[in-house]
């Protein structure tokens, strides 16, 4: 009872209180001081959202003077790598007291030069007829040979390595697959040299094929009739072929071909020599 | 133009708006903070403060009706008075001799208006806020203990002894034959 009572007499307050105004309170005075104080507040918000965009643009602007000027940095720094060049291997050329076989492919090149009356073996002026052929028929598979063919050819090949000792240097610097001065009949010849394969292109990422050959002495007494030498073909930078370095073969497609045709084919011959030959 | 219009206009930033509003209820708004803070000069400066922060949030404010303006300044203008306390006096809960009143009568009741107001802005801060937060805004001690960050039987005894000391007050204007 007492507790309603006394809320009568705080609403009757609470009425009294509220309705109460200091209606003499100059409203202009007052007013002018807030208008000043709210348009300062208002230069204060409006400078707040001009400094992000501001710092957004500002940022922009950074980041394509950045990227062009690493475009231009890139644009004129890059260069062209330079062919791969396979410097020369140099062997001893002691023709008493060293027999150098060399590699196949040397073997094959010194046949295009030897003259043709010093080629022997109807197996060797065989397989130089069948070249050509291969250059037109290109699936079309050589059949195997038997071994008896295989050691015949042998012979021939060396036979005629021995009839054009080497004079130094067997490799040259430029591939006969990118650009080969050769006449296009000598071109499967020149592609039996397999190593050369992998310095057709110039590319940042090309393989770079190294051939190390053995050099191995032989005695004075021996005869340089020896059927086989033994050569040692050493192959770095087993990674794949660059797109560059495949476009170029595949323009010289036909080369290609004959190489690896000519290496299966000489495949029971070459699983005598520990060679390791990757394009 | 209506109350809704004006609160339209001012959400737009339209000064003209802002100075209808203003001269509406600075007024009234300018006794809640004399209630609060006792003296004229605080009083004025925390309404401008309390009609800056509104202008600046009036977008958070939705209008319900014709009250609601004025309900949403005074509720600012409390806030003011009790930040702008703690900024330059800690609230003092003071403890004021217990004045015994026989009477259940309540005599402040049968004053007026600006009796009531003179009476209010002469107690202490502490009763002052107490009683201020609990006859006039309506509060409940739970909701005063929470604000003020006092127990809620400290605010149950301060509003008491501002009744009382209120009393004690009337007595003497009516001894002194200031009573209207």
């Amino acid at each position: 009872m007492a507790l309603n009572h006394k809320n009568q007499q705080d609403q009757t307050i609470r009425k009294k209180i509220l309705s109460l105004r200091q209606d003499n309170y100059d409203s202009k005075s007052g007013w002018e001081q807030l208008s000043s104080q709210l348009q300062a507040q208002q230069k204060q918000s409006a400078g707040k959202l001009s400094t992000p965009v501001r710092s957004i643009w500002k940022g922009a602007a950074a980041a394509i003077v950045l990227v062009s000027a690493g475009f231009l940095t890139g644009r004129f720094t890059s260069k062209t790598i330079p062919a791969s060049v396979i410097e020369p291997v140099t062997i001893l050329t002691s023709d008493s007291n060293i027999k150098t076989g060399g590699i196949k492919g040397d073997i094959a090149l010194e046949t295009k030069v030897a003259p043709p009356d010093k080629r022997s073996g109807t197996v060797s002026s065989g397989s130089k007829r069948k070249i050509p052929a291969q250059k037109n028929h290109m699936d079309k598979k050589e059949p195997p040979l038997s071994m008896g063919q295989y050691k015949a050819r042998l012979v021939s090949n060396d036979i005629t390595a021995e009839k054009q000792p080497l004079k130094g240097q067997l490799f040259e610097k430029k591939s006969p697959i990118s650009a080969s001065p050769q006449p296009a009949e000598n071109k499967g010849q020149y592609a039996l040299n397999a190593p050369k394969m992998s310095t057709a292109h110039v590319n940042t990422k090309q393989s770079l094929v190294t051939v190390n050959p053995v050099v191995i002495p032989v005695p004075d007494g021996q005869a340089t009739a020896d059927p086989l030498p033994v050569i040692s073909m050493t192959a770095t930078d087993m990674g794949p072929a660059s797109s560059d370095a495949q476009s170029a073969l595949s323009q010289k497609s036909r080369t290609r071909q004959n190489i690896y045709r000519t290496l299966r084919n000489s495949k029971g011959a070459f699983a005598d020599f520990p060679i390791k030959i990757r394009l | 133009m209506e109350a809704l219009e004006l609160i339209q206009a001012c959400k737009n930033h339209q000064s003209r708006a802002q100075k209808v509003l203003f001269e509406q209820f600075a007024p009234s708004m300018l006794t809640v903070c004399k209630r609060y803070l006792g003296n004229d000069h605080d009083a004025e400066e925390v309404m401008l403060s309390g009609f800056l922060q509104f202008f600046q949030k009036i977008h958070q404010f939705e209008y319900r009706g014709a009250g609601s303006i004025s309900a949403y300044l005074r509720q600012i203008m409390v806030n003011q008075s009790l930040m702008h306390l703690r900024r330059r006096e800690a609230i003092i809960i003071e403890e004021v001799e217990d004045t015994v009143v026989g009477t259940q009568e309540d005599p402040i009741a049968q004053l007026s208006a600006t009796e009531i107001m003179q009476l209010i802005t002469n107690l202490p801060s502490g009763y002052r806020l107490v009683f201020n937060l609990y006859v006039i805004e309506g509060m409940s001690h739970k909701q005063i203990a929470s604000l003020l960050h006092i127990r809620e039987g400290t605010s149950k005894s301060q509003l008491s002894k501002a009744r009382a000391m209120l009393r004690q007050m009337i007595i003497k204007m009516e001894g002194h034959g200031i009573k209207s």
